[in-house]
């Protein structure tokens, strides 16, 4: 189907559509539609010959996936009322539930099945991180891609599409890195200086900030190869998106 | 017949599923694998995985055709009782730490959504559209009935077709599901796991309200939580909706909260008994395994049908 700018909001709607339970809109915070990785999805859709009502399905499911595990992410946010938190841990299986039931209705069975595969890799990289299961700075950093992308390396891979696989893998990374790379740094502060060091660097061998400039320079690299000889790249560029103007310039 | 003898009959397939559970929760993370394994190895009535077997004996049956079914209901179930426990706060199970009281919230939340996903990904092994149409929307009513439970807590005025409505989605459906799937991926004919279907939902809703009575006659030890811990925390059973007919009842009943003092609470269950609300409720739990009873006589002769029937009493019968 052609491209129609239109259709960010149309899916958007859509969502909050489903979304819609009386109770949880009163009582819990409407949860956060991540644009930029909603433009990501419909990239990804509109390469493969969908009708629009098939992408429509497609896009709204990998969006409640993503919904669904944010919300599960707020439960540890001290301060809140015990009945906001409880609502919290349903709302989240609630939109999972609603994932499972538009792809079975599509039905598409396999999309299904690849999807609950990120799920689960997701869930336990956060565990991982969340139970400081990471020796080095190479597997911290590798835990928060998959956390990030491997919902939409999944959507890239159900259409053996592997541009945007390898897109996806680093495009929301690249993101991730540009905007959370102070959190980053404090958090492996923490357990650098901790009596418990699981990431086995020493504070001479070389400085977090120079580790992490390396890291975001291969990434951006990766990323530009990814993006070389592609006429219409992204959709995404329209978008207010977080890469710097050099960036952009070279991607297009 | 009694079902420690049905689960005595089914014991290899049991075993099979049960090893199945297991391998299917294995992972990377060594918390992660302890952390959702624990209800698991904490044993369980098994009450789905036999209902999928039974009901998978009435098409042509191999447990290999059922396994994937029976898996996945007890993965879904067991998800749903680590973020039950978060959501109520519980720190036992059946005696033991809960997943939240052992380790913590988070924790107990990721390790209730990885063993969802795991569910998911064991069910798609199977291909028929039906399949998929009858858990997912399943799965949504489930978290609808959850989130409901949520919204008419301490609500004393809540009708009696809020309180079946709401039993039906947090409990009847899967129950239900777990019959009609069962027969389903066994490929029995459709009318055949239609009312296999309604026999599951007959016998979940009696499930779900004895569980309900269960919490005002059984002890603490039995239950692993405190006797009217339901109540305490403003969930509005039948026996409390029944009892609540007496305006009298009502008055002390509706100044139950969340911080109500044992001794009250205690005093206030005596008057819930004496009100005969319990009777009353064992015998809606009666006229439901009766109507679960009937469609029994509908389906097919079959070997099964005795143990279906041992199922029916012991859900009547039940003390814990």
């Amino acid at each position: 189907m052609k491209w129609d700018n239109s259709l960010l909001k149309q899916v958007k709607e859509k969502i909050e559509k489903e979304i819609n339970h009386p109770f949880l809109v009163e009582n819990i915070d409407s949860p956060k539609i991540d644009e930029q990785k909603l433009r990501l999805v419909l990239s990804i859709l509109h390469g493969q010959n969908l009708r629009k009502r098939e992408l429509m399905n497609y896009a709204t499911a990998v969006m409640l996936v993503q919904i669904a595990l944010d919300t599960h992410d707020l439960i540890h946010v001290k301060d809140e009322t015990r009945q906001k938190k409880q609502l919290t841990v349903l709302a989240g299986d609630f939109y999972s539930g609603l994932y499972y039931r538009m792809l079975s209705f599509v039905p598409n069975i396999q999309l299904i099945k690849d999807l609950a595969d990120g799920i689960k890799t997701v869930n336990e990289k956060k565990l991982q991180l969340y139970n400081k299961e990471v020796s080095t700075l190479q597997g911290f950093m590798e835990k928060m891609q998959m956390i990030e992308t491997v919902i939409y390396q999944k959507l890239a891979s159900f259409f053996q599409d592997e541009f945007w696989q390898s897109v996806s893998k680093d495009y929301l990374h690249y993101q991730q890195i540009k905007m959370n790379r102070e959190k980053y740094v404090d958090y492996i502060l923490t357990y650098l200086m901790g009596e418990k060091n699981p990431f086995h660097v020493t504070k001479t061998s070389v400085t977090i900030d120079q580790w992490f400039e390396r890291y975001e320079q291969n990434v951006y690299e990766r990323l530009k190869r990814s993006f070389q000889g592609v006429p219409d790249p992204l959709h995404l560029m329209s978008s207010d998106f977080h890469l710097d103007e050099e960036a952009k310039r070279s991607f297009i | 017949m009694n079902y420690t003898t049905v689960y005595k009959l089914l014991h290899n397939d049991l075993k099979s599923i049960e090893n199945r559970l297991e391998s299917v929760l294995d992972t990377e993370s060594p918390l992660l694998r302890q952390s959702s394994l624990h209800y698991l190895q904490a044993g369980g009535k098994r009450i789905r995985p036999i209902l999928v077997i039974l009901s998978g004996k009435f098409g042509n049956y191999h447990i290999d055709k059922v396994m994937d079914v029976a898996v996945a209901l007890e993965l879904i179930h067991m998800a749903s009782l680590i973020h039950d426990d978060v959501i109520d706060d519980a720190y036992t199970r059946r005696g033991r730490p809960t997943v939240k009281a052992k380790w913590d919230d988070q924790i107990a939340v990721y390790t209730g959504d990885f063993i969802l996903a795991k569910s998911l990904d064991v069910i798609t092994n199977i291909k028929e559209d039906e399949v998929h149409k009858v858990l997912s929307k399943t799965m949504v009513e489930l978290s609808i009935g959850e989130i409901e439970q949520i919204q008419d807590k301490y609500n004393f005025d809540q009708r009696f077709t809020t309180y079946f409505r709401r039993i039906k989605r947090k409990t009847a459906l899967l129950i239900a599901a777990s019959c009609q799937l069962g027969a389903l991926a066994a490929g029995a004919e459709k009318h055949i796991y239609q009312k296999l279907y309604r026999f599951g939902y007959y016998i979940g809703m009696a499930f779900q309200i004895t569980d309900d009575i269960l919490d005002f006659t059984s002890t603490a030890k039995k239950l692993g939580k405190p006797v009217g811990e339901d109540l305490l925390q403003g969930n509005i059973t039948l026996p409390v909706l029944l009892a609540m007919k007496n305006p009298a009842i009502k008055k002390e009943i509706i100044k139950v909260h969340a911080y109500t003092e044992p001794e009250v609470l205690e005093r206030i269950i005596q008057l819930i008994k004496e009100t005969g609300s319990i009777n009353q409720s064992i015998a809606v739990t009666r006229q439901y395994l009766k109507k679960a009873l009937r469609i029994l006589d509908e389906l097919p002769n079959h070997e099964v049908k005795p143990l279906l029937q041992t199922i029916v009493d012991f859900i009547g019968n039940r003390k814990f």
